[in-house]
């Protein structure tokens, strides 16, 4: 053995007494509300959420509900800016919450990561902020396929909704759409990325499991066309377990999606803003358009060059629809 | 853990042990040399080219192998693994034989996160019946990934974590196969199909909870 190799073999030891652990929080993803006390949280249902207010406690409340399931705020802080003398922050007490298990909100085990926990634990929020008054949504994807379930078990509950490139809001869409909404090709780059990776590291704890689910980012949904590289939309932490058991709530034993969010929908007679990416092929106009008529008072805003994450990449053209939308007497007149 | 466990672990893992492909165990002589290609899906879609010799070692049959694969996708050179180790029969009754197997086992990879690098090893048994023109066994194995190194992707520290620490990650997990193998072989040239599934270290579910891969193997 040469002096080239004891030196290789020097390094590689040395490097090895220097480890990490990847359970450990902070290394590979963020620190939950759980490992840092310092992140503003809330704690109800037993769960300890990550969230924070915008605006006066005063002012109707708007409940900020963001994508995934699994994901997080973070790309729906700017809708809390200003557009010139406008701003929803002004209007209303804003709050932006990561949902359960999800974000650097609180991780669960399947038993509490369900589709009634959700309903629950939204309907607890809006008690605390805004107690005997109804609220409003704000939602971007899967969020906008929570507040309108949401909507459809408590419709006395919500005044009026703006979702941005809802999801499929039945399993029967779902199942109808899924083939295009993935990109599951085996010779993708991707997925290979992804299916490697587990030799790398097992998804056997919540640090390495949301870190692993991160690497099908840009390329599991191409046809959202999301803007791609460092200056896409970002998050902080996807939630893998919350992710995979909320889906599967939505499913039958045999794995197809039976969820239905809009049995009693109609019954809701408040109004609602559609909002939707033209670039976005599968989530964007076309389905949006399709489930308009699902609600009573519905109307569609499609913002021209965006993909699904609208509210990302184009915030100036989504404030614009919002506040539009809340100044017209068209749809179930102004406030 | 202590330094000197480690570093134990990285020399276990990089030594020559036991190769994990299955091949036919009733058509190795001492001496014999064997050229392999495989396809697969193991996780991710691979490809590899291996040697095999096979020698004997403290009386035992024992199959040497070296084999090097490109992981598919875009077939980015920087998603390679490269395996060294042996196959020591164990038993054989007749028919029946037992083998053990262990490799070590330097696996790279560049994705949407991260640059690694991993220093892994795999132990696998396989028994099964073994005759010249054809086998049958089953196999169940564990491959640990013991050490990967990680360097954080602009586009992670810029979307998602600014923080994420680069560098040498210890105890991270690995992955439980429990399959079946099957070969018949056509002279000189031997065709092999392996199968099963496929849990981490903890029992959870993978992305791709099958193996599948095909392979050809030829004397030389």
């Amino acid at each position: 053995m040469d002096g080239r190799w004891i030196r290789c073999l020097g390094a590689v030891a040395l490097g090895a007494c220097e480890t990490m652990t990847m359970a450990e929080p902070g290394n590979l993803v963020p620190a939950t509300v759980m490992e840092n006390p310092a992140l503003p949280a809330i704690t109800i249902n037993g769960t300890r959420l990550h969230a924070e207010t915008r605006g006066d406690p005063s002012k109707p409340v708007m409940i900020v509900l963001h994508g995934g399931p699994g994901a997080d705020y973070r790309s729906m802080l700017p809708l809390a800016g200003a557009l010139g003398d406008f701003s929803l922050a002004d209007r209303y007490f804003m709050v932006f919450w990561d949902q359960r298990g999800a974000g650097l909100s609180q991780r669960h085990d399947q038993e509490v990561l369900t589709l009634d926990q959700y309903d629950a634990d939204l309907l607890a929020l809006a008690d605390r902020y805004s107690p005997g008054r109804p609220v409003t949504l704000l939602g971007h994807s899967w969020g906008g396929m929570y507040g309108t379930s949401f909507i459809d078990r408590h419709p006395t509950r919500v005044a009026e909704a703006i979702f941005i490139e809802t999801g499929p809001l039945t399993g029967a869409t779902f199942e109808r759409i899924k083939s295009d909404l993935y990109d599951l090709n085996i010779r993708r780059e991707w997925l290979n990325d992804m299916a490697w990776a587990t030799r790398f590291f097992s998804a056997d704890d919540h640090a390495r499991m949301d870190y692993q689910l991160l690497l099908g980012s840009e390329g599991a949904q191409p046809r959202n066309n999301s803007r791609r590289g460092p200056h896409g939309e970002p998050g902080w932490r996807y939630g893998a377990k919350v992710s995979r058991y909320l889906m599967e709530d939505g499913q039958d034993a045999n794995g197809t999606m039976t969820y239905d969010f809009t049995a009693n929908l109609r019954q809701f007679t408040g109004r609602v803003l559609l909002i939707a990416g033209s670039r976005s092929e599968v989530l964007g106009p076309s389905l949006q358009r399709e489930q308009l008529p699902r609600y009573a008072n519905a109307t569609l805003r499609v913002i021209d060059g965006a993909g699904h994450d609208v509210q990302w990449t184009h915030t100036t053209a989504v404030l614009t629809a919002i506040r539009d939308f809340l100044a017209s007497p068209t749809v179930g007149g102004a406030r | 853990m202590s330094r000197r466990l480690i570093v134990t672990m990285i020399l276990v893992a990089s030594l020559p042990h036991v190769a994990s492909a299955q091949w036919n165990l009733a058509r190795r002589t001492i001496g014999d040399t064997r050229l392999s290609m495989s396809v697969g899906v193991d996780p991710a879609v691979i490809g590899s080219v291996g040697l095999h010799h096979t020698v004997r070692i403290v009386g035992l049959r024992t199959q040497l192998g070296a084999d090097a694969g490109i992981v598919g996708g875009e077939a980015d050179l920087r998603d390679y693994r490269a395996r060294l180790g042996a196959e020591v029969q164990l038993v054989e009754l007749g028919q029946v034989r037992v083998a053990a197997a262990l490799s070590g086992i330097v696996r790279g990879t560049s994705t949407l996160l991260f640059r690694g690098t991993n220093i892994g090893a795999d132990a696998g048994l396989t028994a099964g019946l073994y005759r010249r023109g054809w086998f049958v066994a089953g196999e169940a194995g564990f491959d640990k990934a013991i050490l990967t190194h990680l360097v954080h992707s602009d586009w992670y520290r810029e979307r998602v974590y600014r923080e994420a620490k680069d560098g040498w990650y210890l105890d991270n997990g690995g992955t439980w196969r429990f399959g079946a193998a099957i070969g018949v072989s056509v002279g000189a040239t031997e065709l092999l199909l392996r199968g099963g599934l496929q849990r981490t270290q903890g029992w959870e579910p993978l992305l791709v909870p099958a193996y599948l891969s095909i392979g050809v193997g030829f004397d030389l």
